[in-house]
């Protein structure tokens, strides 16, 4: 829950009062606020008990500003209808903030839509609703229309796995940030008027299915960050081509991606995009040549970013280019780029795409690999070779994690530092295997490797 | 950790900023510490900040103990769990003094203040039933026998 609202309130209610205790003995002398703010702290169960314990304390939890009502922490769905009913019957109808709900619609999707109704009306700011269906009663279930219509809401968590209709006027001025969870689009373009609000900053699309739409188009003007969880994309459609996304957002600032590279990502008109997150998981049965394609499309459209300076990928977007000559040969050039990452998997020194990757990053700073690196072939012949420009000039750290000390991370170490000429400092992270596979003292071990850059400073963390 | 008074000067010339409490008792606050308070930013931003600051809503013994919080969180290189700890003793007394604390983070606006002696109270009254709270917290309004009764079916869940 957000506890500053609850400060202000309480000052101004302060004022309001001439509070004014040089001490203070008594729970009760506590501004209403405040109670409210200590109640927020507290499971429900102990909240609605302190109903109880005298007249003034009767309502006051349903008068808090920020309200949160979680059907399954109720024995019976009767006493939370009746409940989340009696609160907002009760409460105080100026100072509603932040309306939070989880519940099973089925057959009171009519009440659930009233209640949602009245804290639109009671100018809510942020509302979350997370709604679940049993089996098919979701497919006829519609939102309340003035959901989207508040002058007032600024953020809107939807999470529902089903079907979202939306109304053909859709007014949110103030909205700035959106989270959809599981929601199907509908494929009447209203979902991009929703997608398109004129204050939105921040979009997050979490496994929502949009693979019957022709094209999704995210075109929101003052978009900031926007974060993508693609969802699986269901294996009897693979064959088709699945709708592919088309973001025009020309203040972005930060992109992230996670999923298996289903649809193809374009973006356009970014100039000012500077950190891009690219998780994928790999190619999905039946799905490499276009998991590769469009991997290919998004680099080649991050690297024509002109500001774009921290990147953050998984190896197994460039293994996939590895087979693929075509994508080598005219690999996307980030001319820019200061700080690369790899997440989550070892990386291959050897590698024909990393190699391609290093060397169209001329200015590159820092290389983290936070999932290791190894070479995969014996021998270190023609590695790095011929080294990459930012070897040469920019390089200066170097974080290698999850070190094993086996030959072919040894190996990898050694090629780095023969190549790396202005490198400051290499920092390895030492998983438990390490003396295992490495008896003896590994730091100076690796400190008489011979290096190029003789006042690089090694770190060993275990 | 907080200067009782303002007789000495400290010893490098970091900013100060005075505060002044209910009971005339005044202390010195580094700028950087004192800046947890938007209350206190909010002067600091505004220029009036150079003269002492009255702080009428809080007295001496609060206020000492809300300069040695912010000091403390302003330090560099406290690790999270040692902070954590020092936490949890700061704010290991009487529940008066935790009413205290919440009056003087809210009035100057420090979250993490508020936060911390808000979540104690909290934890004070969970699992505890009307009963036990009231005479904890000396809440002596109740209800008659039969008003009790009725809220409490009301929300008969929460008392099983």
């Amino acid at each position: 829950m957000d506890k500053i609202p609850a400060v202000k309130k309480a000052r101004h209610h302060d004022s309001k009062n001439k509070f004014d205790a040089s001490s203070c003995n008594q729970l009760c002398d506590l501004p209403d606020a405040l109670l409210q703010h200590i109640l927020s702290f507290l499971p429900l169960k102990d909240v609605v008990r302190t109903s109880a314990l005298s007249r003034r304390w009767e309502y006051l939890w349903a008068s808090a500003p920020n309200l949160d009502f979680n059907e399954l922490e109720f024995p019976e769905r009767v006493y939370f209808l009746g409940f989340v009913e009696r609160a907002l019957l009760f409460g105080d109808s100026s100072s509603l903030k932040c309306f939070s709900l989880l519940c099973f619609v089925d057959q009171e999707a009519s009440r659930i839509n009233s209640w949602i109704t009245t804290v639109v009306r009671r100018k809510v700011q942020k509302l979350q609703l997370c709604l679940h269906f049993q089996a098919e009663s979701g497919i006829n279930y519609m939102l309340p229309s003035h959901m989207f219509r508040s002058e007032t809401m600024i953020e809107l968590y939807l999470a529902m796995p089903c079907h979202v209709r939306l109304p053909p006027s859709i007014c949110l001025p103030k909205l700035k940030i959106l989270t959809l969870v599981e929601v199907t689009f509908e494929d009447d373009g209203l979902i991009e008027k929703m997608l398109s609000v004129p204050s939105l900053q921040n979009l997050t699309l979490h496994k929502c299915n949009w693979w019957h739409l022709k094209a999704l188009n995210i075109s929101a003007p003052k978009l900031l960050r926007l974060c993508i969880v693609e969802k699986e994309f269901a294996t009897d459609m693979r064959s088709n081509c699945p709708c592919p996304v088309l973001i025009n957002a020309p203040n972005l600032l930060c992109f992230s991606y996670v999923g298996g590279l289903f649809s193809n990502y374009a973006i356009s008109a970014t100039s000012m995009l500077v950190q891009a997150l690219v998780r994928v998981d790999g190619p999905a049965e039946r799905t490499s040549d276009q998991f590769a394609s469009h991997g290919y499309k998004l680099l080649r459209d991050l690297s024509a970013v002109n500001h774009l300076i921290h990147l953050i990928l998984t190896y197994n977007i460039l293994e996939e280019f590895n087979m693929r000559k075509v994508f080598l040969d005219s690999f996307p050039v980030f001319s820019n780029l200061l700080v690369l990452a790899f997440d989550l998997d070892r990386v291959k020194l050897d590698s024909k795409a990393l190699f391609a990757m290093l060397s169209n990053s001329s200015c590159l700073f820092s290389i983290r690999f936070g999932g290791g690196l190894f070479v995969d072939s014996e021998k270190d012949e023609g590695i790095l070779q011929p080294t990459p420009q930012c070897f040469l000039s920019s390089l200066k750290y170097l974080t290698i994690c999850k070190f094993d000390a086996t030959d072919n991370q040894l190996l990898a170490v050694s090629i780095m530092l023969r190549a790396a000429k202005v490198l400051d400092a290499l920092c390895i992270k030492c998983s438990g295997h390490c003396s295992e596979n490495f008896s003896g003292n590994l730091l100076q071990h690796i400190e008489e490797l011979p290096r190029s850059s003789a006042h690089c400073t090694i770190s060993l963390l275990t | 950790m907080s200067s009782s008074s303002s007789s000495s000067l400290p010893p490098c010339p970091k900013k100060m900023i005075t505060l002044k409490s209910s009971d005339g008792e005044t202390f010195q606050i580094e700028e950087t510490a004192a800046l947890q308070s938007k209350t206190l930013e909010n002067m600091i931003d505004e220029n009036c900040a150079s003269t002492p600051i009255p702080l009428r809503s809080i007295n001496g013994k609060i206020l000492a103990k809300v300069v040695e919080f912010c000091n403390k969180h302003a330090e560099v290189g406290v690790d999270a769990e040692s902070l954590h700890a020092w936490d949890a003793e700061f704010v290991n007394v009487e529940y008066t003094t935790l009413f205290d604390y919440i009056l003087a983070a809210n009035f100057l606006e420090i979250p993490t203040l508020l936060d911390l002696a808000s979540g104690v109270v909290g934890d004070m009254i969970k699992g505890k039933t009307p009963d036990e709270i009231r005479k904890m917290f000396n809440i002596n309004d109740a209800f008659s026998p039969e008003e009790e009764e009725e809220v409490r079916r009301a929300n008969q869940w929460a008392f099983e």
